[in-house]
């Protein structure tokens, strides 16, 4: 017994993924692969920079000096999370007010605890790049928090994103992709409608 | 015999004890002291006391009992015991904070401190609103107590200025845990700068000195300060350089918000996009 089999042609449809050459073929798949990585890790910049901090009540500095050096070197990023007084140990970086009440503010390492006559617990800090520990010993209502995690090399560039002269930065940008983002959505809906209606026309 | 002691008692009369005599008693400044040990976590924490019996970390001890009717050339000893309570060994320093009062007086007086064994130093007041630290480093092991001799010294050649005036002051003890590689002086405040003796953040008003003087007739006499033995004249100490941020804040909360926002918005177009057309 034999059996025949007739091959038929059938039409396939045309996709993105399979028209063009294969240079074209891969050089879309590279762009995909760039816009995923880029998204990644504009998602991940987002989630470190702007989120944990919101969702922690942290503030976030950006270190300028050698104090700290090598490992919170100039232009790191620090995350300072406000912590209970009495929970601070030695070993723990804090940054504090120079003036009580004031903007200027330090963060150097916790090296030794204190106490005043009265009782008052105090600690004495140090960068971790200096010889001397700083001068005065640091009070309850100087310390702003404690450093929650930092991340090299972006201080400067969230730093010069916030400040004054260049505060509409962000607003733009966060406008710039509003708008992106509505007019993909209008062009998906309007190429969505020209897609119906070729089809309806080829019916 | 001391020449200055003796000049002060061949002149008697002259000495005017009018003077608000609010002290010389090492105030119990109450209001100001916090309570307890410091440190929950086996920290130093430390005690004081007057007659070396009875130690507390919350109430100050009485010092000098009397500073009244100081002329120049005299001066007033007193003594005070400082336990390290804690679990830790620790160091101390001591400062002399300058409250209020008439300048030139204040700036007439020297304090001296020491212990057996340990560091210890003249220095003369600073005016009205600063701070001078006497010595910083004794050490003391957990339990240990020293003893601190204390002198207080109207310069000789203090002017009549002085006459019938009064001044304050405050000592400023500071324990730290010893090992840390690094010595802090009692001598500021939280903002950095010298601490005035009525600052309410740091609770150091711990003497008053009232002193009436008649001024003018005053003998040389230049162990007026009356050192404790060991105790050497320590130079008026340079200012600390203020000390500088070393970080700034990124203060950019609304924009980051709405960049948030704006992301979130835009992803969201996209993959909506993307469902729509696959």
């Amino acid at each position: 017994m034999t059996a025949t089999h007739t091959a038929t042609p059938v039409a396939q449809p045309a996709t993105p993924a399979s028209t063009g050459t294969p240079a074209r073929r891969w050089l879309r798949l590279a762009g995909r692969a760039v816009a995923y990585l880029l998204f990644l890790v504009a998602a991940l910049a987002a989630l470190v920079l702007v989120v944990a901090p919101l969702a922690t009540g942290s503030q976030t500095y950006t270190v300028l000096t050698n104090s700290m050096a090598p490992k919170y070197a100039p232009g790191t990023f620090m995350v300072v999370k406000p912590t209970p007084f009495a929970d601070l140990r030695v070993g723990d970086i804090i940054t504090y007010q120079i003036a009580s009440g004031k903007p200027a503010v330090i963060s150097h390492r916790i090296i030794s605890v204190g106490t005043t006559q009265s009782g008052e617990r105090v600690f004495t800090t140090k960068g971790d790049n200096n010889s001397l520990a700083d001068a005065g010993p640091v009070h309850a209502q100087q310390v702003r928090g404690k450093l929650l995690y930092a991340v090299p090399y972006v201080g400067f560039v969230a730093n010069s994103l916030g400040q004054t002269n260049r505060g509409a930065i962000l607003p733009i940008a966060a406008v710039g992709l509003i708008g992106f983002g509505a007019f993909s959505m209008v062009q998906g809906a309007w190429g969505k409608k020209r897609t119906k209606k070729e089809s309806g026309q080829g019916a | 015999m001391n020449p200055a002691r003796s000049a002060a008692r061949r002149r008697p009369r002259r000495v005017r004890a009018a003077a608000v005599v609010a002290g010389g008693l090492l105030a119990a400044a109450a209001s100001g002291l916090a309570a307890g040990p410091a440190s929950a976590d086996g920290g130093p924490a430390m005690e004081l006391s007057s007659d070396g019996t009875h130690f507390s970390s919350n109430r100050e001890p009485v010092v000098f009992p009397n500073l009244s009717g100081m002329v120049p050339g005299d001066f007033r000893r007193g003594t005070v015991w400082v336990r390290n309570s804690g679990t830790a060994p620790a160091e101390i320093s001591l400062a002399v904070t300058s409250a209020r009062g008439n300048a030139v007086l204040t700036q007439s007086l020297e304090l001296a401190a020491g212990s057996h064994g340990g560091p210890a130093a003249t220095v003369p007041l600073a005016a009205p609103g600063g701070c001078r630290s006497v010595f910083h480093g004794l050490a003391l092991a957990p339990g240990q107590t020293a003893r601190l001799e204390l002198a207080l010294g109207l310069d000789a050649s203090a002017t009549n200025a002085t006459r019938r005036e009064n001044a304050a002051f405050g000592l400023l003890f500071l324990m730290q845990e010893a090992g840390a590689g690094a010595t802090i002086q009692a001598c500021h405040a939280p903002d950095g700068t010298a601490a005035p003796a009525a600052r309410t953040t740091l609770p150091q008003l711990a003497g008053t000195s009232g002193t009436a003087v008649e001024a003018g007739t005053a003998p040389a006499a230049p162990e007026a300060a009356g050192a404790p033995s060991g105790v050497g004249h320590q130079e008026d100490p340079a200012p600390d350089p203020a000390p500088h941020s070393n970080v700034v804040g990124n203060d950019q909360r609304p924009g980051q918000l709405l960049l948030l926002a704006g992301g979130l918005f835009c992803a969201a177009a996209l993959a909506k996009r993307r469902r729509r057309n696959p």
